[in-house]
């Protein structure tokens, strides 16, 4: 069922934490870090749900209310109560493929940290920027509502994987090959290819 | 596959808001932010929607207009699927 009503809200922090009420409870939200460079923390339900830089989430959770805290930052809140939503990182070139199936996403996401990883974006994943200052790992993780039974493919663009691994999570609840453990492209120029199930479970094909 | 009905509008902002009319009942929006600067968008009182640079923003809702706010270019796509029938 579509959404009859929506509410939004583009905040912005400044050390103070943000309390956005929808007026009634709602089946799932949306939590849109717009910020370039820091973490946002949204309280959801009574669960906290990191948000990197310049990604999203959605949460089904059945609540009136979300409390974002962070050092600065700018964000949206999207309530929904019902029906869906998304947030896509549009590439250059966006082009319509065959089968009625719309590329949209060609990927080049910033690595994120082993506490806050940055999920894809995409469905063609290049990895071609340097790891944090403080890893030799890039930690990054699954979307969280994946368009089912489509590859996700991601590679290291940059072919030097052996030396900086590219460390692949999957979102929460979900699991790659029936476990929680990550995959981790560890060969120059090596690739993974992930495909959802719809359910819960990302299979490498 | 569904039939779809589509309305789809595309321009460039100069600061001032451009409300989009649908010519029927859409169940899904697709705005995409085709400028370099951060578009606003809303379905009504209390919805704004920041749209990055470069993004887009796909959201079912039962709306028949939107408004989008900023400066630069944008493309919207409004949908709603129609029924379907099989014949043996």
């Amino acid at each position: 069922m579509v959404n009859q009503n929506i509410k939004a809200v583009i905040g912005s922090l400044s050390g103070t934490p943000y309390e956005y009420g929808a007026g009634g409870e709602c089946e799932g939200w949306i939590l849109h870090n717009l910020d370039p460079s820091e973490t946002l923390t949204f309280n959801v339900g009574g669960q906290d749900v990191k948000v990197g830089p310049k990604t999203w989430k959605r949460v089904d959770c059945v609540d009136d209310s979300v409390t974002v805290s962070g050092t600065v930052g700018e964000f949206n809140i999207i309530a929904l109560e019902n029906g869906d939503a998304e947030i896509e990182r549009m590439a250059s070139g966006s082009s319509s493929g065959g089968g009625g199936v719309t590329v949209t996403g060609i990927d080049t996401p910033d690595p994120g940290s082993s506490s806050s990883r940055n999920p894809f974006q995409g469905h063609h994943i290049i990895i071609s920027k340097t790891p944090g200052s403080f890893s030799s790992v890039r930690y990054f993780e699954l979307p969280a509502a994946p368009v089912n039974w489509l590859a996700y493919i991601v590679k290291d663009g940059q072919g030097d994987a052996s030396a900086n691994n590219i460390d692949i999570a999957p979102n929460s609840g979900q699991t790659i090959d029936g476990g929680t453990a990550s995959a981790v492209i560890s060969s120059n120029y090596g690739s993974l290819s992930f495909v959802f199930d719809g359910i819960d479970n990302w299979s490498i094909v | 596959m569904k039939n779809r009905n589509v309305y789809a509008s595309s321009g460039t902002l100069s600061g001032s808001p451009v409300t989009v009319r649908a010519n029927f009942m859409p169940e899904e929006w697709m705005v995409t932010n085709r400028s370099e600067n951060r578009l606003v968008l809303s379905f009504g009182p209390d919805s704004d929607i920041a749209i990055p640079a470069g993004q887009g923003v796909r959201l079912e809702i039962a709306r028949q207009e939107c408004t989008v706010n900023g400066t630069g270019d944008y493309e919207i796509e409004a949908s709603e699927i129609l029924g379907s029938l099989d014949m043996a």
